[in-house]
């Protein structure tokens, strides 16, 4: 009895550390995809992340890999739809449960003209993990970050690769100044 | 007249002798013995067939690898621009009276 307790302790091991390490579980989306006009759907685990990180150490980005180096795991559903309504709050009910029930504390919440933005964080963790969920009439947007966000590399990447500027204070602020040309 | 006896003789079936026999059935056994073994050129084309195989499906295999780590990048990359312009939308409707703060 004992020995079957303890190999079932051993077979939850893994679930239980990719519990802790922040990753959350996302509900399946493949109903309501089919409702959207656009879709995006991102699962990159900590081995895809290192085989990117592989690709990277190559010498292509550092500014990347540094961002990446801190990760266990990058979740993204995105769903765009044509009309409004296509979807219900329900449907996301799930994660927040998930997150509330774990201890997870919410960064911020914003309600504005019918939208609805969430962040939340993992509280007192050393392997750091992050939530995001944006609600909006044509829009959901659910975003799970496993592992330690360096802003401040993630900082050195606005302005290229579609990462967008971002403002002072979310590791945002002036872009970094361009490579100098090699001296002839 | 003279023309057929002479085309006759030269019709005629005449035995090259046992000299001539022995040269032709001596040339037929070198020719034999110098003659390449046929044993081993089926395991031999086979054996070059799975080398090249193998060769093929490693090319093919580090091709669909490459790939994989290149879908990966992109994913990778995507994924951050969205988290980065989430991020930045977030900033921008964070005003007084606009948003709740819990815990900072």
């Amino acid at each position: 009895m004992k020995r079957s307790g303890f190999l079932l302790a051993l077979a939850l091991l893994p679930m239980l550390a990719a519990a802790q390490a922040g990753r959350i579980k996302l509900p399946d989306f493949s109903k309501l995809s089919e409702k959207a006009s656009k879709s995006v759907d991102i699962s990159l685990d900590k081995e895809m992340l290192r085989t990117a990180g592989g690709f990277m150490g190559g010498g292509e980005d550092p500014a990347l890999a540094a961002v990446v180096a801190g990760l266990d795991g990058v979740f993204v559903r995105v769903l765009n739809f044509d009309k409004p309504d296509m979807y219900s709050t329900g449907d996301i009910e799930s994660v927040v449960k998930q997150v509330e029930s774990q201890g997870w504390k919410k960064l911020l919440s914003v309600r504005d003209k019918g939208e609805r933005v969430e962040m939340w964080m993992r509280d007192n963790s050393v392997d750091g993990g992050m939530f995001f969920v944006a609600l909006k009439p044509t829009e959901l947007v659910l975003i799970n970050i496993a592992g330690k966000v360096n802003l401040e590399a993630l900082r050195q990447l606005q302005g290229r690769m579609g990462v967008p500027i971002l403002p002072p204070g979310m590791g945002g602020g002036k872009p970094p100044a361009p490579p100098a040309p090699p001296a002839q | 007249m003279d023309i057929e006896k002479e085309l006759a003789a030269a019709l005629r079936v005449q035995d090259p002798g046992p000299a001539f026999t022995q040269a032709v059935l001596t040339r037929v056994s070198a020719k034999a013995a110098t003659a390449r073994p046929t044993r081993w050129r089926l395991p031999l084309s086979l054996a070059a067939s799975v080398v090249f195989a193998a060769f093929g499906a490693l090319l093919v295999q580090r091709d669909v690898q490459q790939q994989r780590i290149a879908q990966t990048h992109e994913q990778l990359v995507l994924a951050l621009a969205i988290t980065s312009a989430a991020l930045n939308d977030v900033h921008q409707k964070l005003s007084p009276g606009q948003f709740q703060e819990n815990g900072i």
